[in-house]
């Protein structure tokens, strides 16, 4: 569990989904405050600062984009966005306008805190002294620092591009990475369009690295979206 | 533009009646332009087929009746002819115009008395089907509430239990629901990219982690399988139901293959994916008739809307490749779909330009 009473803002028209997310989360040992519109979730973020926003797309007021948008004028705490199935240019679009990550309608509680907490940890993550040098996930080890990489303790030789895109997904993890955020990192701006290198470096990196490269433990592919290194 | 076409139709049709004009007399000659008018009526409508029976008296008297080459006509009896002609042509592009819209209104209404069969029956279908899960969530929920006091833990946990897979069961059901209104709709956007089957795969399968946790899978996918322009979001879609419908189908212990092969030399023009299964397999004729909309096929019901299927089948469509079931002889059924491999693979360099950093192979 993250540090006690971290508050969260919800911003969320619905009442079902308000009530249901109001008993998981002060559940669970957040502070929560609640906004029932867009405008009223960008004046509370200024006056109650948050730790971390979670966003319905669905409000009446204001466009979910436009309220991103507000509020990464301002403010860099991370945001989740609740989405509808279906709408991956919208999803993409989200994430290139600062969105933290997303959960698509229905979820469990479990995504959503897996989500949170990934959020939560990248924003504490902020100041570099504070960075985890030592990344770990099932039999997954990254050592940042000697840029190395273990499967159990089975050292595995990576390439200089995939050891990049590895440590770009592990800077992200528990986040979704677009493919194009992904392009750019790792190979830089003049392979803009060749996403088709994403994909094969990606499956690169699940041939030396997951134990069955079909059914991947680590390395989730969000599909029309990008990808997902698992944190916890 | 359908008037050209009329115009082009009397001309050739005065070049076949000036071949026969030594043999014939004008009246003949008119019943080589009476089948012209007819087909401009029937493909081209009123006005141009009027334009036509004009045009072919005109032409008649022009070049048929003497003297050639001027609109004058000496005998009366000509002139008598070239009226009549005129009031056939105008009759018969009528009544053939007629016929056709009549035709035309005809199929309209046949269609609509189809959509209008198949809204009846998607709305009870999907009452039916949406009910069914809702009424476990419901029951299973209300029990736990009200009997919270008389159950044990394990009651509970199992009544809740059965809440959620009925909830996930709905959400999947909207989810094909939505999809085929989409693709009736023709809403459907296809977004095709150069891709790793094996990355879609992994996705399908990903999303079903829970559900197959406890069954034997085994894929098969060649380390050298090319990459295939296909759109990511509905493919998965494909794979989900076709899986979906094996894991439905099938008693727990029976093992569900996922396999694909490129298809063509030297270069693969397409990729063929097989998921099969060893469960009661298809009855004889269900081969074809499954992928009907709400077509469960013969044996007992998994619960679906008989929606799958029919959504892969639109799916693979628009992707340009085929879809088809088989019986296997070793009992169980093989879903095939093949994607096309059209256009230029692009090129990858392997490890272009490893300067900033040391190699670590």
């Amino acid at each position: 569990m993250s540090s006690p009473q971290q508050t969260i803002l919800l911003i969320e028209d619905e009442l079902p989904i308000r009530r249901f997310l109001r008993t998981s989360l002060i559940g669970n040992g957040y502070h929560l405050v609640e906004a029932v519109t867009g405008r009223e979730g960008v004046q509370m973020t200024a006056t109650v600062q948050p730790d971390c926003i979670i966003l319905d797309l669905g409000l009446p007021d204001m466009d979910g984009l436009e309220v991103v948008r507000t509020l990464r004028g301002w403010t860099q705490t991370p945001i989740i966005v609740l989405t509808a199935r279906g709408q991956e240019q919208d999803k993409i679009a989200l994430l290139d306008a600062g969105t933290d990550d997303y959960l698509t309608k229905p979820f469990g509680v479990g995504e959503l805190l897996a989500r949170i907490r990934a959020a939560l940890r990248r924003s504490s993550q902020a100041q570099p002294e504070l960075r985890d040098l030592l990344f770990q996930v099932g039999q997954l080890r990254v050592d940042l620092a000697m840029r190395q990489v273990f499967i159990d303790d089975d050292e595995v030789h990576l390439t200089p591009i995939e050891y990049r895109l590895l440590s770009t997904l592990v800077h992200h993890a528990g986040k979704v990475v677009t493919q194009h955020q992904l392009l750019r990192e790792v190979w830089g701006p003049e392979y803009a369009g060749a996403v088709h290198y994403v994909r094969v470096y990606m499956q690169h990196l699940r041939h030396k690295l997951e134990a069955d490269p079909a059914r991947p433990a680590y390395f989730i592919t969000e599909p029309g979206v990008g990808y997902r290194l698992r944190a916890d | 533009m359908n008037y050209m076409w009329a115009t082009v139709i009397v001309i050739i049709c005065t070049g076949m009646a000036a071949l026969l004009h030594p043999f014939f007399n004008i009246s003949d000659l008119a019943l080589v332009y009476l089948p012209g008018i007819v087909l401009v009526a029937s493909r081209f409508g009123r006005g141009p087929s009027v334009l036509a029976s004009c045009l072919s008296v005109l032409a008649l008297n022009f070049f048929f009746t003497q003297p050639y080459f001027t609109l004058f006509v000496e005998n009366p009896r000509v002139v008598l002819t070239l009226v009549v002609i005129l009031l056939v042509a105008l009759v018969i592009s009528t009544l053939t115009t007629r016929t056709h819209e009549q035709a035309d209104a005809a199929q309209r209404a046949a269609v609509q008395v189809e959509t209008e069969r198949l809204r009846n029956s998607l709305l009870s279908s999907v009452s039916h089907d949406l009910r069914t899960p809702l009424a476990v969530v419901t029951g299973a929920l209300s029990s736990t509430l009200e009997g919270w006091q008389m159950l044990d833990d394990l009651t509970r946990i199992d009544l809740i239990q059965n809440a959620y897979d009925e909830s996930e069961r709905l959400s999947r059901l909207l989810t094909n629901l939505l999809e085929m209104t989409r693709l009736e709709a023709g809403g459907l956007t296809v977004r095709k990219e150069w891709q790793p089957m094996e990355e879609v795969v992994g996705a399908a399968l990903t999303r079903l982690e829970s559900r197959l946790r406890d069954r034997l899978i085994s894929v098969d996918l060649p380390p050298d399988l090319p990459l295939v322009p296909l759109d990511a979001v509905l493919i998965e879609q494909v794979l989900l139901n076709l899986l979906e419908n094996a894991l439905k189908y099938t008693p727990t212990d029976a093992p569900i293959s996922i396999s694909a092969v490129a298809v063509g030399t030297p270069q693969p023009t397409c990729i063929q994916v097989t998921v099969a299964d060893r469960g009661l397999g298809l009855m004889p004729g269900d081969e074809r008739s499954i992928f009907e909309k709400f077509n469960r096929g013969t044996l007992p019901s998994g619960g679906g809307t008989g929606l799958g299927l029919t959504i892969c089948q639109g799916i693979v469509c628009v992707h340009g490749g085929q879809i088809w079931a088989e019986r296997r002889s070793e009992g169980g059924a093989a879903f095939m779909f093949t994607l096309p491999i059209s256009g230029v693979p692009p090129r990858v360099d392997l490890e272009p330009e490893p300067r900033r950093e040391e190699d670590f192979a």
